[in-house]
Order: C-alpha cells, then structure tokens, then sequence
C-alpha cells in the first residue's frame, strides 16, 4: 500500500467507514511508515477537535423578551414599512441633490455664455477701432513732420 | 402543548407561548448557531434573532414542515448572514492595514482564535483554528451539510428538508466536503 492511498482515505479511516479489509490494511501500513501515523494523528486530532465539545447554553427568554419590547417601544416600529420610507427619503435626496446641480451648472453656463460674448463684443469694436483710427504717419502732415525732425 | 397547538397561540400573541416555545427550542436554535459561527457571543446574539424572527413571521408559517425545521432555516440563514458581513468587515480591515491605517493586530486569526471557547491549551486552540479555517473555505452548501451532519447530528433526511434538496445531494455535498476538508489537512500538515 503507498502513502498516497492513506492520504486519499483519511477522512474514512478516522471515521472508520471503510471496508474492515482496507481498515487493516491502512493499519498494517501505519506500522511500518512513521510519516504517515504522524499525518493520522495529527489530522484525527484536528478533525475531531469539536466533537466532544460541551456547550454551555445561555438562557435566551430574558434577552429576547427585553429586545422585544424595546423593539415594541422604539418609535420606528410606528412608522410602516420604515424601509420603504428610507428608500423613498433617498432617492428624494438624490432628485434633490441632482436639480440643485443642474440649477448651479446651468446658471455658471449662462454667466459664462454673457461673458464670452462681451469679450467678443469688445474685441469686435476694438478691431474695428484699430481699422478705422489714422496712424499719424498716414497723412501728408504727419509725413513732414516725421522728416522735419529726422533733419 | 404539541408544536401546531404553540404556533397557534403564537398567532394569536400568547406571551406565554414565547416561553414555551423559548424554552423548547433554545438548545437547539443555539447549538446550530455556535456550530456554524464557533462563538459563542456571537452565536448567542444570533440566536435571540431567530426567535424573533420567528415570532415576526409566524404567521407565514403553514404546518407544512416540522417547526425544528424553520428554526434550523432561519438560523443557518443569520448564521451565514453574520460570517458574510465580517467577512466583509475583515476585508476592510486587510485594505487599511495594507495602507497603514490601521496598526492593531486585527487580523482574522487573531479575533478567531479569540473568539473559540478553547479549553485552555495552545494545542488546542492551534487544532481548532486549522480545523475552522479549512471549514470556511469549503462552499457554503458543503459547510452547511457537513455541519449539520456532524454537529448537530441531524439525519440525511432532515438535513435535506432543511436545505431543500434531495437527501442523494445531501450525500454528495457531505461526501465532497470530507474530501475537501481532508485535502486542506493534508496539505497544512505535509507543508
């Protein structure tokens, strides 16, 4: 019998469901091979830790019934279905929270928009400012007055 | 007073039946709890919701199957709401002990071994943590069967009423279980 088969069949031979034939065989395997009698003792003692545990019962009657009328007495029991209303109580902050956002967002377009176009209003006269307006230089006046001081 | 009798009266909010009801089925409503959690606070808080539970949704309940069973349901239902819900709660804990936010020793295994009602030795608790967390990782269905099975030694066939499946299942989860649980030992205990 090899080690492997021993490991496959821990779980049966601990609990002793195998056929009695491979009961005694594993057993005459466990004599002669110290790792695997080491892996069955271990591994029975952990798989078996919880099974003669005592369990100590606690009295739950007082604990329930003192839950049960501070559940009685809380004041959310007096509203029906309060899951329904805190539902309801956050998509309504939510429409809320998302109208303000919109509110905000399309006013800051707006004043942006009226910006813009004032820019645009007094690039526009300045363009023209600067087409119409005469450079000094323009005029015969200016031109003899610019070789006047050049001489 | 037989169980159909103490469901009617639990319907009509006979504070007495509480008791009586209480007092019949706390052992086991508990057990199944400490057996799924293996803590004891936490098995007793559990515990007080499924009775109360219970008491909210009696109404519901039709005679169809043994009162035993829907305790059972109701309290591997919490049972395996509460593990989830620290599961989460732990994993939280591992993100902000990863950035260093935290700093305790709040690991699982630390609250684990904490947590099991060891009868003092090293040995022991060490036996029980391995067994615990090779019982965590198996899939919910397999814990679930494997657990009732062998802890609150519940038969085949009131296991698969319990769970809702054929006792040929049942057979299939606790025999896929046990040979899970059996790789995880071997595998700790070879390594």
């Amino acid at each position: 019998m090899k080690c492997r088969y021993v490991e496959n069949n821990l779980i049966g031979y601990i609990e002793k469901t195998l056929p009695p034939q491979v009961l005694t065989e594993i057993d005459n395997h466990l004599e002669n091979c110290a790792g695997c009698n080491a892996l069955v003792r271990n591994i029975k003692d952990t798989y078996t830790i919880f099974d003669g545990e005592t369990i100590k019962y606690p009295n739950l009657y007082g604990a329930i019934n003192a839950r049960m009328s501070h559940k009685h007495s809380s004041v959310i029991n007096f509203i029906p279905n309060h899951r329904i209303i805190y539902r309801m109580a956050a998509s309504v902050i939510v429409i809320i929270g998302m109208s303000i956002g919109v509110f905000i967002g399309s006013k800051y377009s707006s004043s942006v928009t009226t910006s813009t176009s004032n820019t645009s209003a007094l690039t526009q006269s300045d363009e023209k400012d600067y087409y119409t307006s005469e450079h000094p230089m323009d005029s015969e006046a200016g031109l003899a007055q610019f070789y006047s001081n050049e001489n | 007073m037989t169980d159909p009798e103490l469901v009617q009266n639990l319907i009509k909010k006979d504070e007495n039946s509480y008791k009586i009801l209480i007092d019949r089925y706390q052992a086991l409503v508990y057990k199944a709890c400490y057996n799924m959690l293996k803590n004891s606070q936490d098995a007793e808080d559990i515990a007080q919701e499924v009775f109360l539970e219970l008491f909210e949704s009696i109404a519901m309940f039709r005679n169809e199957s043994k009162l035993s069973t829907w305790l059972y349901r109701i309290a591997i239902n919490k049972s395996l709401n509460h593990l989830r819900k620290n599961k989460w709660k732990s994993m939280v804990n591992s993100i902000e002990n990863f950035f260093g936010a935290n700093n305790k020793n709040s690991n699982l295994e630390i609250e684990d071994e904490n947590a099991l009602n060891a009868p003092g030795s090293l040995e022991y608790s060490e036996r029980a943590l391995v067994l615990k967390n090779a019982l965590d990782q198996l899939p919910e269905n397999q814990r679930i069967a494997f657990t009732l099975c062998k802890y609150d030694e519940l038969s085949y066939q009131e296991i698969s009423e319990v769970m809702n499946l054929s006792v040929s299942s049942i057979e299939s989860l606790i025999h896929r279980a046990k040979t899970g649980l059996q790789k995880k030992l071997v595998n700790y205990y070879k390594n």
